[in-house]
């Protein structure tokens, strides 16, 4: 890892990431977050990815998106693993404790709220339209996720060679694939990706 | 019969350890809290919308489901019990860290990356199946990821221009 005069760094993959900033900042950024990402998880990604990678530089997009692979190996929520990762990464423990306090804190009040809301409303027909047009919209919101992720992986796969690309593609390609075709579960598909990617990664790291 | 806090605690720790999504932990916790007879179908449609649309992870629905069949403390519960099982990322990134520049280790992490990048349209549209979908819905949605992609509209007016439009539309 290479230091920068201004206390960043650049990444390995030739990124410029600032420092991270005074643990303060970062909670009063998570408590935003945890208050206004109305959306759900997708919601809450593209805002988390919108404060720290695009606005605060302090983490790259390629390495958000590696994080967020890591946080799909092991248990439970992932956007919760997301930010105790972030937060640690940054700042250790209080990192860690700032970023889950204040992402769900606020959200965990707000849920509660809207299941009260929820609970009187839902029979009304205004509602129900109201919703599908919510869900929709959280579905384009998650394809700018998707796309966000997308493009440093496969641009990371690219500076490794042509074919390294293509296997990419066709991992995501046959990936979604399968899913359609017999909703396995999602470990169950991203193991097997995992490995292939895995070897021919040796296997190009041997031969290069 | 009434609720009981530590069984609650434990039924959605369970859910949680099992599953690696916010909505993978659906089918273990339906189980156990319908066995006990202390939650309805509807009851786990109304958290789960619920969840789609309140700030912080879908899982959160599991938050909303534990105030409806517990109250106050049926949700803080929740919460608790949700939190603990995503702790185990720590020493996994610690790894990660250490051994991320192999080229298996780093391959490995870039493939599940892309695998989710494949999958996850779909276990979203596996959750949306529920409300439908339709042409309302497609340009709902492509209204939305462009105005997202502007990078000028804060998420939360997407969500309440979304709101509206289904109100134009569905009604």
């Amino acid at each position: 890892m290479t230091q920068t005069t201004n206390g960043g760094r650049v990444t390995p993959a030739g990124d410029v990431v600032l420092p991270p900033p005074p643990v303060r900042r970062q909670l009063l950024l998570w408590l935003r977050i945890g208050t206004a990402s109305f959306g759900g998880g997708q919601g809450t990604r593209l805002n988390v990815y919108r404060a720290f990678v695009e606005r605060g530089g302090w983490m790259s997009p390629l390495e958000f998106a590696e994080a967020w692979a890591v946080c799909q190996i092991g248990p439970g929520m992932s956007l919760v693993a997301l930010s105790a990762l972030m937060g640690y990464r940054f700042s250790r423990a209080a990192g860690a404790a700032a970023a889950l306090f204040g992402l769900l804190v606020p959200s965990g009040l707000i849920t509660v709220a809207l299941t009260i809301v929820y609970l009187r409303l839902d029979e009304y027909p205004l509602t129900q339209a109201a919703l599908h047009g919510v869900v929709a919209a959280v579905l384009g919101l998650a394809i700018a996720n998707v796309i966000f992720n997308a493009r440093p992986l496969l641009a990371a796969s690219r500076e490794k060679g042509l074919g390294m690309l293509v296997l990419a593609l066709v991992l995501i390609a046959t990936d979604a694939i399968v899913f359609a075709a017999a909703s396995p579960p999602v470990l169950a598909v991203l193991l097997p990706s995992a490995a292939i990617f895995a070897i021919c990664s040796i296997v190009r790291a041997r031969t290069a | 019969m009434g609720v009981q806090f530590v069984l609650l605690f434990l039924f959605i720790f369970k859910a949680q350890v099992i599953s690696n999504n916010g909505i993978a932990s659906l089918p273990s916790l339906h189980a156990d809290l319908i066995g006990q007879g202390w939650a309805t179908d509807p009851q786990f449609a109304g958290a789960l919308v619920v969840g789609q649309m309140t700030p912080g992870p879908n899982g959160l629905w599991i938050v909303s489901l534990g105030y409806i069949v517990a109250g106050p403390l049926g949700a803080v519960v929740a919460l608790c019990a949700s939190t603990i099982p995503p702790m185990l990322v720590l020493p996994i990134d610690a790894l990660y860290r250490r051994f991320g520049s192999l080229p298996g280790v780093e391959g490995f992490v870039r493939g599940i990356g892309l695998a989710v990048i494949g999958v996850s349209p779909l276990v979203l549209a596996q959750v949306l199946q529920g409300s439908g979908f339709d042409a309302g819905t497609a340009v709902i949605a492509s209204v939305a990821f462009v105005l997202v992609l502007t990078r000028r509209v804060p998420n939360i007016v997407v969500v309440l221009l979304g709101a509206l439009a289904g109100v134009l539309i569905y009604r």
